[in-house]
């Protein structure tokens, strides 16, 4: 029922949601660790542009990148001079569409948790002698790790149920761009319903059991914000 | 040997502008009403104020002035606050070590070991700080701050949460850390019984500003205060064990004017003693009453008289070198014909001690 080429795309989603967890905690960290100090005037529309994936359709933001990332796109030059090359219907272009399009579901998370937990902490800890630097890994990241544990499951569960942007920007090539979805996707059209409920069942499973990892973790670590 | 404090901070509307000193490796007390800035000035001591103005200076260090501003993490300024002190993500060993582990070998004061004995903490070093009670939060964070092997050690009304049978530990513990390790305390507190306990130096703040500051002992002794007004009213005469009557259980504490007798065994010869003595608890008399169960009369002469409220009238006298407050009735105070220099006995009621 589950066919090598179904394999492939289930890994691929896999490489796809793990590659952009990685580089969303990377990029993601400082930026919600500025938005949660800075009282720059702008912040809220960066929050907003942040956020915009949670509301626009996911076609929409990958046709963006399609005409930014395409053949003739105002990036396809520097892509191609960084010896990068075209990346529409690429891996590299999957994986800056998937950043983009979970970016909200990372940054939120841990934006909250440092907001939560406040300076007060790191105030105390700065009158025991740590530096900034020091704080930031001593204090206000251990403090907000529920926040990055959320912030991580949801990004790689959300990355892996994407579809539209995908699609936009992958195109469908077997072994290369074509996910999971798009590959449930593929079977329905073609009526192979077998194959479709098998592939979104595994979907299913793996989408449930990352949430509930997400709630277990949040009730766990609910005393974390524990005030007197 | 002082520390310098001249400095000035607009905040949400609200300005601190003081300007005092204290002294070095005694303890200080910073009192006055909720919203006068007390909490406001520990921070900017702490350096967590980055927009203060104005200099902060300690014999040879610079903690702030026009050109320098030291950083909170190098002031060397250890503060407990008034809650959530603890992190949370680390147990109480844990927290224990943090600062411990920040500063340099050369520079450690005091070991984990001694504060763990001192304090008694042995049964909490596993626990995460969520399970402990209010006041043993406090206990470790003040052990944590002096493992910091701070210059100075702020405390945000720290004391207060602590529970009375603790707290006698720790100001123990406290009363020692001056003189022993070289750190300066200042506290923030707004029990005058805390404060007459332990401070050395009072300073008393009002609306941002500084009232006066000093010894409080001579700051007690001031009628102008606005506390002599208040039911607090009351003195600190320093005293020394001359002798112990085991017959009777009584300590006889020396002061200028003669002996305090006390109903205490517990002391030892030559232990230097506070007494705090509040005015209401002080009747006079115009001759010598031998059919009275009071032990503590002593001659003294007018200096002041005073009204306090309608019906009162706050009496300042002198015995010896010492200075004693009575709060009689207007009543009382006609009948006795009360003058300044009139020579009366001072019956006093009850003294609390602290040893």
């Amino acid at each position: 029922m589950i066919s090598d080429a179904d394999i492939s795309a289930l890994w691929l989603s896999i490489q796809l949601s793990t590659f952009s967890t990685i580089i969303l905690m990377i990029i993601g960290t400082p930026l919600a660790w500025w938005l949660s100090k800075s009282k720059f005037f702008l912040k809220p529309v960066i929050q907003t542009l942040i956020s915009m994936p949670l509301v626009l359709p996911p076609t929409v933001l990958g046709f963006y990148l399609l005409i930014f990332l395409g053949q003739n796109g105002p990036l396809a030059d520097i892509t191609n001079f960084m010896g990068l090359g075209i990346l529409a219907f690429s891996f590299s272009g999957l994986l800056i569409g998937s950043i983009i399009y979970s970016l909200p579901f990372v940054v939120q998370p841990i934006y909250s948790s440092f907001m939560a937990n406040g300076n007060h902490s790191s105030d105390v800890a700065a009158t025991l002698g740590a530096s900034k630097l020091d704080r930031f890994f001593s204090i206000e990241v251990p403090m907000a790790s529920p926040g990055f544990i959320t912030a991580a499951i949801l990004g790689f569960a959300h990355t892996l149920g994407e579809f539209g942007v995908v699609l936009m920007i992958g195109g469908n090539i077997p072994g290369k761009t074509k996910v999971l979805s798009i590959a449930i996707y593929d079977h329905v059209e073609a009526v192979e319903y077998a194959s479709a409920h098998s592939l979104s069942a595994i979907m299913l499973t793996i989408s449930f059991v990352l949430l509930m990892l997400v709630y277990f973790f949040n009730n766990k670590y609910s005393h974390f914000n524990y005030v007197n | 040997m002082s520390i310098k404090v001249k400095l000035k901070l607009v905040k949400n509307k609200f300005t601190l502008d003081v300007n005092f000193s204290i002294r070095e490796n005694k303890i200080t007390a910073i009192y006055g009403k909720s919203g006068s800035g007390k909490s406001t000035l520990l921070r900017c001591l702490n350096g967590l104020e980055p927009n203060t103005t104005g200099c902060f200076v300690c014999d040879d260090t610079i903690y702030q002035d026009e050109n320098v501003f030291i950083l909170p993490h190098k002031r060397q300024i250890a503060t407990v606050f008034q809650d959530n002190n603890l992190f949370f993500h680390k147990s109480v060993m844990e927290n224990l070590e943090y600062g411990y582990k920040r500063v340099s070998k050369a520079d450690i004061k005091i070991k984990i070991k001694d504060i763990i004995n001192d304090l008694q903490l042995e049964n909490l070093l596993t626990k995460k700080p969520a399970m402990l009670s209010g006041g043993e939060q406090s206990q470790i964070a003040i052990a944590r701050a002096l493992l910091s092997s701070p210059k100075i050690l702020l405390l945000d009304e720290t004391l207060s949460s602590i529970d009375i049978k603790k707290r006698e530990n720790i100001i123990k513990c406290i009363l020692k850390v001056p003189q022993k390790h070289n750190i300066t305390i200042v506290f923030i507190s707004h029990n005058i019984q805390e404060v007459s306990q332990i401070a050395d130096d009072l300073v008393l703040m009002d609306n941002g500003k500084i009232i006066t500051y000093g010894k409080t002992a001579k700051i007690f002794a001031n009628d102008d205060i606005y506390f002599a007004q208040s039911d607090e009213t009351s003195v600190i005469i320093k005293t020394e064990v001359a002798k112990i009557d085991k017959k009777y259980a009584i300590s006889y504490l020396g002061f200028s004017g003669g002996m305090f007798q006390v109903a205490r065994t517990d002391l030892n010869m030559k232990q230097k003693i506070r007494l705090r003595i509040v005015a209401k608890d002080v009747s006079l008399a115009t001759a010598y009453n031998n059919n009275t169960s009071i032990l503590n009369i002593f001659k003294a002469r007018v200096t002041n008289i005073k009204p306090a409220g309608l019906s009162q009238k706050l009496i300042k006298l002198k015995i010896a070198d010492d200075e004693i407050f009575a709060k009689i009735t207007n009543k009382s105070a006609g009948i006795l014909s009360l003058k300044i220099n009139k020579q009366v006995y001072v019956q006093i009621k009850s003294v609390a001690l602290f040893d």
